[in-house]
């Protein structure tokens, strides 16, 4: 039997909202596992044990992202089933109506477990609704191109967003593929393979039509979460896409947007991040 | 700690002219195990065992195709992994000189089992160089446009088949367009309602429209048969110049009807080659493995 600990972020908000001043109040989240799936393989490509990670309580409803980060994952017969050397999950952003769906990516337990004794870490759920300066706008974004919008929020979190045109997007490109070329030049047959490699995905991939918004995000800190595009009347345009090329962000549209219409850059900032701690206890592998 | 015998692999020769009378037993065949992957799930999809078969022997070399029914699969606990509803026991192609590829899905062993105990039943190589009647060639197929293709072969094996030209096809597929767009726009209301909204209704539409409309986009140089083959012998059907099968760019099937799509006009000699699953042309070889460890 499956028995979820559902713990609130209550205690341990105070940590995850560190240097505001004054903390507001603890959103209710919870964390649940979802489908467990076990894929056990003789050759081992793509085997691992996959446990989904729903989201509940009132404030998930809010949630625009999130992550999780594992940081204990023993099977009942004491195999640790964290992966080595893994990199942090990105962030998965909400699809619909629904919070994010979150994966964690484990280790196959022992084939005479019978369930995980414990998997442990935390969820970072991003909650813009809790800090105004998590989203930044630039109203009649398309008479202004290719200049850094001007954003006291964009400032704050040291970053620049530009919407560019085609023509200084081409141009970068071109500026781009130039360099590429030397470093391949400059790296022999290998160079060359990883250049002609890069360039195919990139053709494939890097298809921009003539509906497409180009966003420039020089962002270090890696505070952008997401850009939208709204109409004059605050309503969402929903984009058929988006994909990322170096410092670009592609955001794919079938109909030409309004004139009037406006863009908003979503920031993770301290206060609109919440790290909730989770503690999974006896999950029952199938 | 308890030792388990290595993987093994058993083909049962002798007992295959007594079981199989009409059918030809396999000399040389044998079978083992390849990939394993036991997908285990809470969910509701995907999950089964599934176990990558490999051929090696001499009898592969004429081989055209191949497939595999079971008969018995056992976890080491004694628990039954044949599967409720029968599998896809389609004849697999083999493809550039390779084996064909052969995969069996069971149902998931215990989570506790460590092998699979006996996995048995046969494979079935489908060899036509080791009967005539199994290789029906037709002539001169683009002469023989809109009209059943006239062959006794064909006919002794109950196969009949129509080459049909890309013109004619193209107007029974405008045709066909009509009926469907005239049947829609009749439902349009029910649709509605049923959708909850006019978008969804009319994305729902779409759908239907581009699955219908998938076969009826085809080229000039494309061969377009329509099949009748009520018994299910025919393996497949390929196009064939003065050096050999001519490569097709991609292939459809649906029902009776198989588009070969080619880039290029087809040589006025080409000629269309029938492979039919006749008894003598199918080796059947029973094979059994045993202790088969899981993952």
């Amino acid at each position: 039997m499956l028995l979820a600990v559902l713990v609130l972020a209550a205690a341990q908000l105070a940590a995850a909202t560190a240097g505001t001043a004054t903390p507001s109040k603890p959103p209710a989240i919870g964390v649940t596992p979802g489908d467990v799936t076990d894929r056990r393989r003789n050759d081992n490509t793509f085997a691992g044990l996959e446990v989904e990670l729903k989201l509940t309580g009132e404030a998930a409803g809010g949630a625009r992202g999130a992550r999780a980060l594992v940081e204990k994952a023993v099977d009942d017969t004491g195999r640790n089933l964290v992966k080595e050397g893994g990199r942090p999950a990105d962030f998965e952003k909400a699809t619909g109506q629904g919070s994010p769906a979150l994966k964690l990516d484990l280790r196959n337990p022992a084939r005479r477990a019978k369930s995980v004794r414990e998997i442990s870490g935390s969820v970072e759920v991003f909650l813009p609704d809790r800090d105004p300066a998590a989203v930044a706008s630039a109203d009649r974004f398309l008479s202004r191109m290719d200049q850094p919008i001007a954003a006291p929020a964009l400032k704050a979190a040291q970053t620049e967003v530009t919407v560019v045109s085609r023509k200084t997007f081409d141009a970068e490109k071109k500026k781009d593929e130039e360099r590429k070329k030397k470093e391949a030049e400059s790296a022999g047959i290998a160079g060359a393979m990883v250049s002609a490699f890069t360039g195919l995905f990139e053709g494939l991939f890097g298809d921009i039509g003539e509906n497409d918004v180009l966003v420039r995000v020089t962002d270090p800190g890696k505070k952008v979460f997401g850009v939208e595009v709204f109409d004059a009347a605050g309503k969402r345009i929903d984009d058929s896409g988006s994909m990322k090329v170096g410092e670009f962000w592609i955001v794919k549209f079938t109909e030409k947007l309004p004139a009037d219409a406006s863009l908003r850059i979503y920031l993770m900032t301290p206060k609109a991040l919440v790290t909730v701690p989770f503690s999974l206890k006896d999950v029952a592998l199938p | 700690m308890r030792r388990r015998p290595g993987p093994q692999f058993i083909l049962a020769f002798g007992l295959a002219p007594v079981l199989f009378a009409s059918s030809v037993s396999g000399q040389d065949l044998r079978v083992s195990a390849g990939t394993i992957e036991d997908r285990r799930t809470t969910g509701e999809f995907f999950g089964g065992l599934e176990i990558e078969l490999k051929l090696t022997g001499d009898d592969l070399a004429d081989a055209r195709a191949a497939r595999v029914t079971l008969t018995k699969a056992q976890d080491e606990g004694g628990r039954d992994l044949l599967p409720e509803k029968k599998g896809d026991e389609d004849f697999q192609k083999s493809s550039s000189g390779r084996a064909p590829d052969l995969k069996i899905n069971l149902k998931n062993p215990a989570r506790g089992a460590s092998a699979i105990k006996e996995i048995s039943g046969e494979v079935q190589l489908f060899a036509p160089s080791r009967d005539p009647a199994a290789t029906i060639v037709i002539d001169r197929l683009v002469s023989r446009m809109d009209k059943p293709i006239d062959s006794s072969a064909l006919k002794s094996q109950q196969i009949k088949a129509r080459l049909v030209s890309p013109k004619v096809y193209r107007a029974q597929a405008k045709k066909r367009d009509a009926e469907l767009e005239a049947e829609m726009q009749k439902h349009k209301e029910e649709m509605k309602k049923e959708a909850g909204d006019d978008k969804t209704a009319e994305a729902l539409m779409a759908l239907v429209k581009g699955f219908a409309g998938m076969m009826n986009d085809v080229g000039d140089n494309d061969v377009i048969l329509q099949i009748e083959d009520p018994q299910g012998k025919l393996l497949d059907v390929e196009v064939v110049g003065a050096s050999g099968v001519i490569d097709t760019r991609g292939s459809m099937s649906s029902g009776g009807l198989k588009i070969l799509q080619y880039s290029e006009k087809l040589p006025p000699d080409a000629k269309l080659r029938f492979l039919v699953k006749t008894k003598n042309a199918l080796l059947r070889a029973p094979f059994s493995l045993t202790n088969v460890p899981l993952p």
